[in-house]
């Protein structure tokens, strides 16, 4: 299980990572990132929920009330051109860290 | 059944919109519901469910501080004012300017302008053109320049609109905004001189007053759209 240091910095991108499929609420994209991550990242309503409303300031994604099929209403939330745009230097910077950790971790070892 | 609204908006503190606050309340609650139901699915005993749905959010008051910073990030501007306010009144401002500044360098005064004038200016025999003829003579310079430049202003608005997050309808609406805003202010001079001055002109004529729309509004949404074409295509996401 990853810290809650780590993981606060995850959170973003874990976020927009989930919703590049389609349109989400909260608890399931809480599910679909601990199922993706086969549990190493959990998100409880504490920690997504600011991380989202944080997101949606920024513009990175959008919340919208629909109704399911069963007739519960639920936020779905959406990435924005401006999410999509954020995603590929976001990725971009934790692969390069984690080749940095990488390389830390063969120096030491060396 | 548990009524998760009632638990949660106890539980959560006072935010400054208190419209805001139910629906974040409505929200949260959903939540835990869903944590709630997957929790008795696993076969879990209704207390205990409900408990571990609760623990998700164990200091209630850091949660609505954490919330209210969130929600305090976007500052003045909300989601709105960026993907569609801001930009939309960017390219108006900025389609006017380049109007009023058309309309001075081409000094045209009319329908005051003498026709004398004006054909000593452009060396034509005088009579050889009616004033009306010369006075859209002289106005069809600034305004074709106008109206082949708003494609710029239009692709000005939506471009901002996306930046600012805005959906394609956003964008579109942004970019052609200049002509909404003809349209709006000819919407409003017609109910004036309609209904509140009985105009006897516009009375007699409403279909030339109907014309102005052509090159006010009907032309310049065709040149701004043309402009927004290119950002109504969705950035493509670059993963890795």
């Amino acid at each position: 299980m990853i810290g809650i240091g780590i993981k606060r910095g995850t959170a973003e991108l874990a976020i927009l990572s989930v919703l590049e499929d389609g349109a989400l609420h909260g608890y399931e994209m809480a599910r679909r990132i601990a199922e993706q991550t086969h549990g190493s990242l959990r998100f409880t309503l504490a920690a997504l929920y600011p991380t989202l409303y944080k997101m949606e300031q920024r513009a990175w994604i959008r919340g919208a009330w629909e109704t399911s099929p069963t007739g519960r209403r639920r936020r779905c939330y959406r990435l924005t051109p401006a999410g999509k745009k954020k995603l590929a230097p976001m990725r971009q910077e934790w692969a390069e860290l984690f080749r940095a950790l990488h390389r830390l971790r063969k120096v030491s070892h060396g | 059944m548990a009524d998760w609204e009632a638990l949660v908006s106890q539980r959560l503190g006072a935010l400054e919109d208190e419209r805001q606050r139910e629906e974040i309340v409505r929200e949260l609650a959903g939540h835990l519901e869903d944590s709630y139901q997957e929790k008795c699915a696993r076969g879990l005993s209704k207390s205990v469910a409900m408990e571990l749905a609760l623990a998700e959010a164990a200091d209630w008051r850091e949660l609505t501080q954490k919330i209210r910073l969130a929600k305090r990030e976007g500052g003045i501007m909300n989601y709105r004012t960026k993907s569609f306010w801001l930009p939309a009144l960017v390219a108006f401002t900025a389609s006017m300017v380049w109007l009023m500044i058309l309309q001075l360098a081409i000094p045209i005064r009319l329908p005051w302008y003498p026709t004398d004038h004006l054909v000593r200016r452009v060396g034509l025999p005088p009579r050889a053109i009616s004033n009306t003829g010369l006075q859209i003579y002289f106005l069809a310079g600034p305004y074709l320049l106008w109206l082949v430049t708003q494609p710029a202003f239009g692709a000005l608005g939506a471009y901002l609109s996306r930046r600012g997050g805005g959906e394609r309808r956003a964008r579109l609406v942004a970019g052609v905004f200049p002509a909404l805003m003809f349209l709006c202010a000819l919407s409003f001079v017609a109910v004036i001189a309609f209904f509140v001055e009985r105009n006897p002109f516009v009375l007699a004529h409403p279909a030339y007053f109907a014309m102005i729309l052509v090159p006010w509004v009907m032309f310049p949404t065709a040149a701004l759209s043309l402009g927004v074409l290119p950002f109504l295509r969705e950035p493509k996401a670059q993963g890795t």
